[in-house]
């Protein structure tokens, strides 16, 4: 059998395609296009499951470039399961952003009509680099995910978000400059850009450890690891909410997914005992120091930003947790696999759940959505199935991450991480439950008319909540069909693993 | 007549189904009107599910099971018909009451975490309940928007948020080396695990917080009351009792000894009823006197518990006091905290008056028929001789009447007040017969009660010591109406504790933002070189060490 | 690597150094991305240097593509963040001012 040879194009260039379509149509287009655009796009992941189902892991160079002068495509397992996770968001976040930015009343083009396109592309970019294989690839797709972002957050148009949207390019630019110049060091050495090719050759030496660690600092800003995180929460808190949920929800993942790949192409057997401990550290630092802050934020969208900020330290907690080569390694990685997964959609469901109140009250500030669970249940109910991931507690993925990754570090005897770990779920409970307990409180009239905002239609109401609930209903599936997305990551998994669909079986 | 086993897993789901109506606009107002139904495949299948009947989705992430055994039975039935009542109850009561925050999807969530327990048959499906429960009942609690009960939701959830981060990993490590997840298995691997004793602990005090053992207590006298009446009722008549269950099915009682363990179960569940008994005595709140009644009676039950953790073969008899104890105080605390929400007629105060008659074990009523069972726990040969478990018990009789005594004078009659008839009325009168009839209908539900008249009449005739001094100090009290020398105010240890003050917090999470606004500026980018460079310097120095 | 690549090796180590202190350590956004263009250009010398990987022959034209698109995205990005912080200052005249929050 063989595949198609644009099957793994097909998810880079249609997104990028209507991209550029989006600039072509006129602004009341927009929402219906992009829905449908959407829906195209998703659509291509079918293709790509079926194959890597059937057929395993698979290696396109398009145009008939190949290695080492092409750039080369691969789709394995997990590739295939991130880009899942992005038809998912990119669906919910597209109906969303449908909603969020109705067109204008007299046709005329808005700002607004900027996150069309430029959301597409960053869609193309994400992705691209899941499918990359190839060090130059990376910082290509980096560099446009993070100039479409750029742009995303400017929608905004406020002071603020402008003042973020700097913050975020400088941060980008100098962290894709940090990450380039690692990958020349170690392209003058290995004499090639595939991961694969470079993954065999990789011997310890000055110029290739200089150049790894290079391009480590690079991912590490734009994964937004503690203390390098202090561009993100402005960032993701001052844009507007479907730009926000693209942001917190797709593109820091995108950082740790690349780091994940390289590091399990060689970056482990570089430096086997001081990384891991560095990168571990600074994830459980992140894990508290974000807590502790989101417990202090006066606005909703600045607690979940700094959620993120805690979040991804639990991701990070992998490359401690995999450094022992105990049997448990194909578990903690499934596990982080799982966080980072249903962080992505839990923070995007609330970050559109936050969206709707803002809109509806006038303001996120905690302080006007007070009582609000009243008179918006539906989008609280959003924001409590999105908490409970976020929380790790039953029944959601994020539980079974945690699961996996806490069982791990029994298995290591970490119990300083496992302690971290637990610790960073109760600091989680309370800046939820300190938004929860404003929520839930007796209501007074809505704010919002005293203030002149225009009430939601019927129709926009339900077309922004169903989309975040369902993104929040989705962080649920996996615990119903655990053995699928277990099989898939199997595809091609870079280290061995046995089983781990039990919690009691022994990994 | 046999009901399916899907019915095990729907009686959980219904529940969230009907949480989930308000998505349909039209639907949102009948929500209410619905709650009495939720409970409805619980109760049915408590009753009609057969014994043995196992269901298992192969798919789900630790193949969810669920079976039905005869303690999951009891406790279904019991809970099931709790959440009934208290779903019936609240009909009417929102409609006198004008609701505060919003109430029936946190009761239904809650329910559906609760109901999920009696039959689930691995550890991940009943953590998944139990989480349920204990974070949805902090929306009861906090139900009021009081300060007071803001208050006591954020103590509530603090000690919610420990027993998680005690059970957690207490359970992982419990599968750590099961062979599966099954609860059987785990409670069959500590046998094999060469020190179980910290993660028994573990699992133990982190559900020994949903039962309000000493000193993790102090919660549940400021939460119990803060909800509405039909909130308290479940939170008292049913949830309580989740701890219990999980001990039934984690703890290895009966499988080998555990004397330190025990031993300390037991001291701590002595303290834990006596002294809530003589705290409950001086409180002025009358539900929050119930909920101080109701740690002693849990107390109880884990004092029942802890001598069979020392001596293995009182395992079968102190279960079954357990359960008939645990059923007992089920349906006369929903009564009871039913009661607190109705207006003080004269009706209700006899119907209150005799259902503290029973709760106390006036000889004839509902209590006198327990007691056999725990006779037989405490008379038993094997009872270990350092534990007075008698005469613990025998206080605990003599307490409880003058408490009960009190809690009825607290609700001064009001003759101008009438008892209406509507659905609170029914919730309470039918759950006041349920725990009135409750030694007929025991012997069906497999539980050890006896419906002896002759026992009864005997010990009408030859009474209890206890008894009759629990009487002599009513009557004491009445004659001289002595003012209490103390008064402990609700949430005892929790005025004793250190304040760790919470300006102190604040000023250390003030620092922290102060270095996070720190970090924007220039040493924002200091962090960025100080962490590339340490990446270099490892990176490096590891070269140095292999690179030879 | 022969010694004229190396002393262009060594050199844009100096000025992306120079550089990436002062995009680190400067307040004003002004001069920050001046000086990442610094830093930028410092990283470019170096990976021009690194092209020459054998002392005879053409150099290795992979490294000058990366230069290339790097230089691409070095320009677009100045060329934005100066946009952008135009536009800042005409957002934040004083009859602009944002709430404090």
């Amino acid at each position: 059998m063989i595949a198609h040879p644009w099957l793994l194009t097909l998810p880079i260039i249609l997104p990028l395609a209507f991209g550029v379509l989006m600039l072509l149509f006129p602004s009341d287009w927009l929402p219906r296009a992009g829905r449908h655009g959407a829906m195209f796009c998703a659509a291509t992941i079918v293709p790509c499951t079926q194959w890597i189902w059937q057929a395993g892991p698979i290696h396109q160079s398009p145009g008939g470039w190949v290695a080492p002068l092409g750039i080369d495509l691969y789709l394995d397992g997990m590739a295939c399961l991130f880009l899942i996770f992005s038809a998912i968001m990119g669906l919910g976040i597209s109906f969303y952003a449908a909603a969020y930015y109705p067109p204008s009343p007299d046709g005329s083009r808005t700002r607004n009509d900027l996150f069309w396109p430029l959301w597409f592309v960053t869609w193309g970019g994400i992705n691209s680099l899941f499918l990359s294989q190839d060090l130059f690839n990376i910082y290509v797709t980096l560099e446009l995910i993070s100039i479409s972002g750029v742009g995303l957050i400017l929608i905004a148009g406020t002071p603020g978000a402008t003042r973020a949207a700097l913050q975020y390019q400088m941060q980008a630019l100098i962290a894709g400059l940090v990450y380039l110049l690692g990958v020349g060091m170690v392209y003058n050495v290995v004499g090639t850009l595939d991961l694969q090719l470079m993954s065999d050759q990789l011997e310890p030496g000055p110029m290739i450890n200089l150049g790894m660690a290079l391009m480590t600092a690079g991912l590490l800003i734009k994964a937004a690891l503690f203390p390098l995180h202090f561009w993100l929460p402005k960032a993701h808190a001052d844009a507007t909410a479907p730009v926000s949920a693209v942001l917190s929800g797709l593109v820091v993942t995108v950082a740790f997914v690349m780091l994940t790949r390289i590091w399990f192409a060689g970056l482990h057997r570089l430096a086997p005992f001081l990384l891991p401990g560095l990168l571990g550290g600074l994830g459980a630092a992140g894990i508290v120091w974000g807590g502790v802050l989101a417990l202090r934020q006066h606005r909703l969208k600045r607690v979940l930003a700094y959620s993120t900020v805690s979040q991804i330290g639990y991701l990070f907690l992998v490359f401690a947790l995999t450094f022992h080569d105990a049997p448990g390694q194909g578990l903690v990685w499934t596990g982080a696999v799982y966080l980072a997964i249903s962080h992505g959609l839990a923070k995007g469901a609330a970050f559109m759940a936050a969206g709707y109140l803002q809109k509806a009250e006038g303001s996120d500030r905690l302080l006007t959505l007070k009582g609000s669970a009243r008179r918006h249940p539906v989008a609280v109910m959003v924001l409590a199935v999105a908490s409970i991931n976020l929380m790790g507690l039953p029944p959601s993925t994020g539980f079974i991450g945690k699961w996996m990754m806490l069982k791990a570090s029994f298995y290591t005897q970490q119990w300083g991480l496992a302690v971290v770990m637990l610790g960073g779920g109760l600091l989680a409970a309370a800046y939820l439950f300190r938004v929860f307990e404003l929520l839930l409180q007796p209501s007074g009239p809505s704010r919002g008319e005293e203030a002149g905002i225009l009430p939601l239609t019927r129709s926009q109401s339900i077309w922004m909540l169903a989309p975040a609930m369902l993104l929040a209903l989705a962080t649920l599936v996996p615990v119903l069909f655990i053995t699928l997305p277990e099989a898939l990551l199997r595809i091609g998994a870079p280290i061995p693993f046995t089983t781990f669909i039990s919690p009691g079986g022994t990994p | 007549m046999n009901a399916p086993a899907w019915l095990l897993p729907f009686s959980a789901l219904f529940p969230l189904l009907l949480a989930a109506l308000p998505a349909i606009p039209q639907l949102r107002r009948h929500q209410l009107h619905l709650l009495p139904l939720a409970a409805l495949p619980a109760l049915l299948a408590g009753f009609w599910v057969p014994e043995g009947a196992t269901i298992t989705l192969a798919r789900t992430l630790m193949e969810s099971s669920w079976t039905l055994d005869t303690t999951g039975r009891i406790f279904q039935i019991f809970t099931a018909f709790g959440w009934m009542m208290a779903g019936l109850y609240s009909i009417s009561y929102f409609k006198d009451h004008p609701r505060k925050g919003p109430f029936a999807i946190p009761f239904l969530i809650a329910m559906s975490g609760n109901l999920l327990l009696p039959t689930a048959a691995d550890a991940v499906t009943f953590y998944t309940g139990f989480a349920i429960m204990s974070f949805a009942s902090w929306g009861l609690v906090v139900h009021s928007g009081t300060p007071e009960a803001l208050r006591a939701g954020r103590i509530y959830l603090a000690l919610v948020v420990l027993g998680e981060l005690m059970v957690f990993p207490g359970l992982v490590k419990g599968t750590l080396w099961a062979e599966s997840s099954t609860l059987s298995a785990i409670r069959s691997q500590w046998a094999l695990d060469p020190d179980p004793r910290f993660q028994i602990s573990l699992i133990f005090f982190g559900f020994a917080l949903k039962a309000g053992l000493f000193p993790f207590h102090f919660w549940l006298p400021l939460a119990h009351p803060a909800a509405p009446s039909p909130a308290s009722a479940v939170l008292s008549g049913c949830m309580i009792k989740a701890g219990l269950l999980a001990w039934l099915r984690l703890v290895p009682l009966g499988e080998f000894s555990m004397p330190v363990l025990g031993h300390s179960i037991s001291i701590l569940a002595g303290i834990s009823m006596m002294g809530s008994l003589v705290i409950g005595l001086t409180q002025t709140h009358p539900k929050a006197l119930l909920a101080y009644s109701s740690l002693g009676k849990m107390g109880m039950m884990m004092l029942m518990l802890g001598p069979a953790m020392v001596e293995p073969a009182l395992a079968p008899a102190s279960i079954a006091a357990v359960l008939v104890l645990a059923t007992f105080h089920s349906l006369h605390k929903s009564a009871l905290f039913l009661g607190t929400g109705l207006p003080n007629s004269r009706v209700k105060l006899l119907l209150t008056a005799l259902l503290c008659a029973s709760f106390a074990g006036i000889p004839l009523l509902s209590g006198a028929y327990t007691k056999p069972t725990i006779n037989a726990l405490l008379h038993h040969s094997a009872i270990p001789h350092d534990l007075p478990l008698a005469l613990l018990f025998g206080v605990s009789t003599l307490l409880t009447l003058p408490l009960l005594f009190r809690f009825v004078i607290l609700s001064h009659p009001d003759p101008k007040k009438q008892t209406k008839l509507n659905t609170c009325t029914l919730a309470w009168g039918i759950s006041i017969t349920a725990a009135l009839l409750f030694p007929l209908f025991a012997p069906s539900l497999s539980l050890a009660v006896t419906p002896d008249l002759g026992y009864q009449v005997r010990n009408l005739l030859t009474p209890d010591p206890f008894l009759w001094g629990g009487l002599g100090l009513i009557g004491l009290w009445a004659l001289f109406k002595p003012k209490l020398p103390f008064h402990i105010p609700p949430g005892d240890l929790l005025h004793l504790l250190p304040r760790v003050s919470s300006a102190w917090i604040s000023r250390m999470e003030e620092r922290l933002e102060q270095a996070e606004t720190r970090l924007n500026g220039a040493p924002g980018g200091l962090a960025i070189l100080l962490i590339t460079l340490l990446l270099l310097g490892l990176m490096l120095s590891n070269t140095a060490f292999y690179g030879r | 690597m022969p010694p004229p690549a190396l002393l262009y090796a060594l050199a844009g180590i100096w000025i992306s150094v120079i550089g990436l202190r002062s995009v680190l350590v400067e307040e004003h956004f002004f001069r920050k991305i001046v000086a990442s263009n610094i830093f930028g250009s410092g990283v470019f010398l170096v990976l021009v240097a690194l092209a020459r990987r054998a002392p005879e022959g053409p150099p290795d034209p992979v490294p000058q593509g990366m230069v290339l698109t790097g230089i691409v995205v070095a320009v677009s990005a100045t060329a934005l963040m100066l946009a952008l912080l135009g536009h800042l200052h005409d957002l934040e005249k004083p009859d602009n001012q944002e709430d404090p929050s």
